[in-house]
Order: structure tokens, then sequence, then C-alpha cells
């Protein structure tokens, strides 16, 4: 599935009104460590149809990011059904990240 | 099985630099990261001294080279190599998802930081113990840190945490440094830099996060905590060549052996960066083994 980039404007369509679980990056242009982690989430992304995976630049959305306890970046929050449900901060490899996330 | 002409074993400098020559020539590569792509140099702030390129941050430079290998045409797959074998003429590299063929390997899977060798050593890495005060040292603002080491890596080290931590002590086995001596009459001139020689540490304090360290004077044979918060270990590297240790030669320090074309003790098997034997490991001398062992593997496939 291609990686949709969100704002606060379609977060509710697109994350918290979707039924398949949705891993959201909270990202920032300015930060390494997400642009590492993109090649990453690219292949996540291709290899798993059962999840959506979107992005979300916290510099356009500040308050989301805070209401969601987003402090560093990149942040990663796994939502199923509308819910925070596990939350990843830094960089790790895609083994980690699918292990931590159950997927 | 999957087929490819070359196989490349890490991202990093040296083996995107292998991927985007490989590529290039034709042949079907494939590279295999365990990490994030672009290694260690992802952990550097800024990069000054590669030719042609004035300045650069770690990530973008990585960025940079990741592109140019994945246009050229290579396939970068985030799995770890957990095994090789021959058979017959061709290679076979195991991740724990898949195995693949190929005919020439390039081994490029670099060095990671030595660790300490202290007790609750791993446990305490990321609350407290870390191996880069680049990457991590903003975390310490205000507090006390420690730097363990006598190289020029250490130096650097304490003198960067010192801009921005309430103390640094820097920790040293010896009686004097390796690494320069400006540097050293730097750290000596900074008020909230202590430095203590002919002292090791010996045990880490603190039940989820560091809070001290204890530390002997070897001298002295006098034992003490030291409260800090961060402890940084800049002790030199391993080269990660455990894949390969009983396939190929490795040096004293467990470095691949390799001659001037990258060519390992074992035909179509090469090395390129900082995993193999040699003096200097720097970003243009793991690119320039990655382009050498390129062309070399692609002689073979
Ligand atoms: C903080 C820091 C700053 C530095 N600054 C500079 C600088 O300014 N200029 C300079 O020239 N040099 C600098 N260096 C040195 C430079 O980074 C190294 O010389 C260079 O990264 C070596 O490249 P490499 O490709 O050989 O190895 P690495 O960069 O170590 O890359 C190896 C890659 O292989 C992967 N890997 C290992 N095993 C496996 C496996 N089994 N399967 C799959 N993947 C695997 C690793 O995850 C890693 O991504 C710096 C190093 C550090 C740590």
């Amino acid at each position: 599935m291609e990686i949709k980039v969100i704002t606060k404007e379609t977060f509710e369509t697109e994350v918290l009104q979707t039924k398949e679980p949705v891993l959201v990056d909270f990202f920032a242009e300015w930060c390494g460590p997400c642009k590492m982690l993109a090649p990453i989430l690219h292949e996540i992304a291709e290899e798993k149809n059962d999840l959506k995976i979107c992005k979300l630049d916290i510099d356009q959305d500040v308050d989301l990011a805070l209401e969601y306890g987003v402090q560093a970046v990149p942040t990663m929050i796994l939502f199923r059904q509308g819910e925070a449900a596990q939350k990843i901060v830094g960089l790790c490899s895609k083994d980690e990240l699918l292990q931590q996330l159950n997927l | 099985m999957e087929q490819y002409d070359v196989i490349i074993i890490g991202a990093g400098t040296a083996g995107l630099s292998a991927a985007i020559y490989a590529a290039r020539s034709g042949k079907r590569t494939l590279v295999l990261e365990g990490k994030s792509c672009g290694g260690q140099i992802i952990n550097a702030k800024a990069v000054v001294n590669y030719p042609g390129i004035k300045q650069i941050s770690g990530v973008d430079f990585a960025m940079g080279l990741y592109e140019q290998a994945v246009e050229a045409g290579a396939k970068v797959l985030f799995q770890k190599a957990v095994r090789m074998e021959l058979a017959d003429q061709k290679k076979i590299v195991a991740t724990a998802k898949q195995n693949y063929a190929c005919s020439a390997v390039i081994l490029a899977m670099g060095a990671k930081n030595r660790p300490l060798g202290l007790e609750r050593e791993a446990e305490l890495t990321g609350s407290g113990v870390s191996y880069c005060a680049t990457c991590d040292g903003a975390f310490y603002k205000g507090k006390k840190t420690a730097v363990v080491g006598g190289g020029n890596t250490a130096l650097e080290d304490a003198l960067v945490l010192s801009e921005y931590c309430q103390k640094v002590t820097l920790i040293h086995r010896r009686d004097s440094f390796r690494g320069e001596w400006q540097t050293v009459q730097e750290l000596k001139e900074r008020s909230n830099v202590e430095i203590l020689t002919d002292t090791v540490v010996t045990a880490l304090e603190g039940d989820r996060q560091l809070t001290g360290i204890r530390v002997r004077n070897l001298k002295q044979e006098k034992e003490w905590v030291l409260p800090v918060h961060g402890l940084f270990a800049a002790v030199g590297q391993i080269p990660q060549s455990d894949l390969v240790r009983d396939l190929v030669e490795l040096d004293d320090y467990g470095y691949i052996k390799a001659d001037e074309s990258c060519r390992t003790s074992l035909p179509g098997i090469f090395a390129a960066g900082d995993c193999r034997t040699k003096e200097i490991r720097q970003l243009a001398t793991a690119a320039a083994d990655g382009v050498t062992a390129a062309l070399a593997a692609c002689q073979l496939a």
C-alpha cells in the first residue's frame, strides 16, 4: 500500500475511522533519523497489505502531535480501531519495528 | 531461490558504493541491511572531509548514497544476513526470511562500538550508557557525564559534551592519551572537565537508569563512586565479521583479510570498508573499497 501523507484535517477519516490497523509516522523534514526510517517503512508498506501507513509532519500539525504525546521524532503510533495502541520512539530496524508492533 | 549476480551485505558507505558500481555495470545487485541504511555515518552531525563535498550531514550523505544505489538499479532489502554457505559455483546468503543465491558476495558489514565489558552494560544502554556522544549527548544537557577512552574519539566526545553538560569526567586507563595533544590541552582548560588517568570503570550503578559509576585508580588502588547520569564509551571498535568467521581468513582482531582488490581468502568473496584489515577507516576509503570490490566482483558475475 502507498504511504499516505495526512494532516489534522484528514486524520479523523484516514486514521481514527479506519477499521484496519494504521501506523502513523510522526516526522519532521529536518529530522535525520526520520529520513533513515522512510525506506524501512516503505518496504513494510509494500509487504503488509493488512496495514495502512500514514505520515504526519509535526511542524504542520503541532497540536495533533502533542495530543498524542509526541515529543521526539520519529515517533510511530499504531492505531487500532481509532485507539493509540502502541508507540515507538526513535529509529529502529525493520525487525525491531515489526516485533514491537506485534505485526 | 532468488538469483542475483552480486550480493552485498551491509548498506553502509562501502556497501552502497559497491552497489552503485555493480548495478551500473548491469549486474543484478542485492544489498541486505540488518538495521537502517547508511551505517555508522548516520551518527555524524557533519562530515567535512569527504573529497568534493565541503560539508554535509551524515544522514544526508547516507540518503544520497542510498538513493543513488537504488536509482542505479540495486535492490536494497532490510534483512539481516544470518548465514552464508557455498554450493558448487554459487554462494548462498540466508536471512531469517529467505535464501538468496549469487556468483559473488561483497562483505561490507562495517564495525561497531566496543563495549566496556561491564555487568549490566547492555541493559543500561540507552538508559545512561551510550557509545555516541554526538548522537545522544543532547539528552544530558546540564547533567554530569563521563567519557571512557584515550583516543581521539574519547577526546572529541568529552569536548562536545563539555559544551552543555554540567560536568564531564574523562577516564583513561593509562597515564597519557593516544589522541591529539591539542585536544587534550583544550580539555584541560575547560573548568567543567575533570581528567582521571590511570583509572578504570569497574561497575555501573543505578536501577533502571544510570546514576553513577564505580571507578578505580590503578596506581593508588583506590575505588570510589562517581555520580553521573551519562557514560559514554569510546574504547574502539569491533569488526562485524561473525557471519564469515568460519569461512574466510580473519586477522587477530577479527577484521577480514583482503588484498588490494578486496579479495578475501575465498574466491568470489570480497570484503570492503571498515570490516576489513586496513590502515585507514574513513568514508573515502570505504567508498574506494566498495568500488574496487564491485568491479572485481563484476568480473566473476
Ligand atoms: C560518529 C562517527 C562519525 C564519523 N565521522 C566521519 C567523518 O567525518 N569522515 C569520515 O570519513 N569518516 C567518519 N566516520 C567513519 C565512517 O563512518 C566509517 O569509516 C564508515 O562508515 C565505514 O563504512 P562501512 O560501509 O565500511 O561500514 P558501516 O558504516 O559500519 O556500515 C556497515 C553496515 O552493515 C550492516 N550490517 C552489518 N552486519 C550485517 C549483516 N549480517 N546483515 C546485514 N547488514 C549488516 C550494518 O548495520 C551497517 O549498516 C565516523 C564514524 C562515526 C561512528
